[in-house]
């Protein structure tokens, strides 16, 4: 089935369409969520919650302005930057401790592990792009859409990051 | 096309230049490429990067689907408007035609069944019922010769 059948599905109350959607773009968003926030009990907030929206909000999903992934991935980006912006609210130190756990999970050699640090140091809107773009596959139109910024703000924000990340490794290698 | 301008193409559409890049700047590119050695410097750099991006993956999370789909689903309540047209509308199923059908015929079968129980003020058990018809006729009659009486007499005041 396609997702636009199974989202007419679900706006029918259909629960196996509904399993369908969450088995065919859990993994995409758990891996953004993870990205943007770095701990695994983020992610599955983040990750119910999106899905819990795709239930609720069927309805408001127009196939023809946006792609379903598109549309689940805008969800899941609010999601995330609402959860940034409590945690920024919370004590720096808690922050800290909460951002080195993944590292240590990925890293796989120094290189990596200097770069995945420089990517969490990212600003949050430079982050999304990266992961949008680079990791999640979506052209520079969709991220702008799911990002809800131009395509040109995007373009830069991408710039920035990478020009950030190049500074990284280049200042490793000196 | 200068170097800045080619940094910027390689952050903003990344290395595989097979993909998403337009022809036009795609050839610009090869043709810089050709010619500077910064150029290709650059690129081998920005592709370094990209591999070493590609290396950070994100970890599965074990029985993060089933808790997903463990969660509790609020009832969906739709509008009872909603439901009606969902009903009526017959969609990709021609044997749901009879709805629309049925709702089109309602009004007419409803109209039929009103006048077979109500009278609307009629009382058919009056033995004058019987004579409405003629009543109607002398009553259209009267207006008739009415009207003609007034256009006679302002005839004969002419």
């Amino acid at each position: 089935m396609t997702d636009e059948e199974l989202m007419t599905a679900i706006c029918a109350g259909d629960n196996s369409a509904y399993e369908a959607i969450v088995r065919r773009h859990l993994k995409p968003v758990s891996h953004y969520a993870w990205r943007m926030l770095g701990n695994q009990r983020d992610v599955e907030d983040i990750a119910q919650d999106t899905f819990l929206r795709v239930w609720i909000k069927a309805a408001s999903w127009q196939p023809a302005k946006a792609r379903l992934s598109t549309w689940i991935h805008r969800i899941a980006h609010n999601l995330c930057v609402d959860h940034l912006r409590k945690r920024r609210e919370e004590s720096a130190e808690e922050e800290a401790v909460q951002d080195a756990g993944p590292l240590d999970e990925v890293a796989v050699d120094s290189e990596v592990a200097r770069l995945r640090e420089a990517l969490g140091l990212l600003p949050q809107s430079q982050r999304s792009a990266i992961s949008l773009c680079h990791y999640q596959g979506f052209s520079n139109k969709e991220a702008a859409a799911i990002m809800d910024v131009s395509v040109q703000a995007l373009e830069s924000l991408l710039a920035r990051a990478k020009r950030s990340l190049r500074k990284t490794l280049q200042t490793q290698e000196a | 096309m200068n170097l800045e301008e080619f940094t910027h193409l390689l952050d903003v559409r990344g290395c595989d230049r097979g993909a998403t890049w337009p022809a036009r700047e795609r050839e610009q590119v090869e043709a810089l490429l050709r010619e500077s050695a910064e150029a290709r410097e650059l690129l081998q750099t920005q592709q370094r990067m990209e591999n070493l991006l590609n290396k950070i993956a994100a970890p599965e999370i074990p029985g993060l689907e089933a808790r997903v789909l463990r969660q509790p689903l609020p009832a969906r309540t739709r509008a009872l408007a909603d439901r009606i047209i969902d009903w009526l509308t017959p969609g990709n199923s021609p044997l749901a035609w009879w709805r629309p059908t049925f709702a089109a015929c309602l009004p007419l079968v409803f109209g039929i069944a009103l006048s077979g129980w109500f009278s609307f003020g009629v009382d058919t058990q009056d033995p004058g019922y019987a004579y409405w018809d003629q009543e109607l006729y002398l009553l259209s009659l009267y207006e008739y010769a009415e009207v003609n009486s007034e256009i006679g007499a302002e005839t004969a005041n002419e």
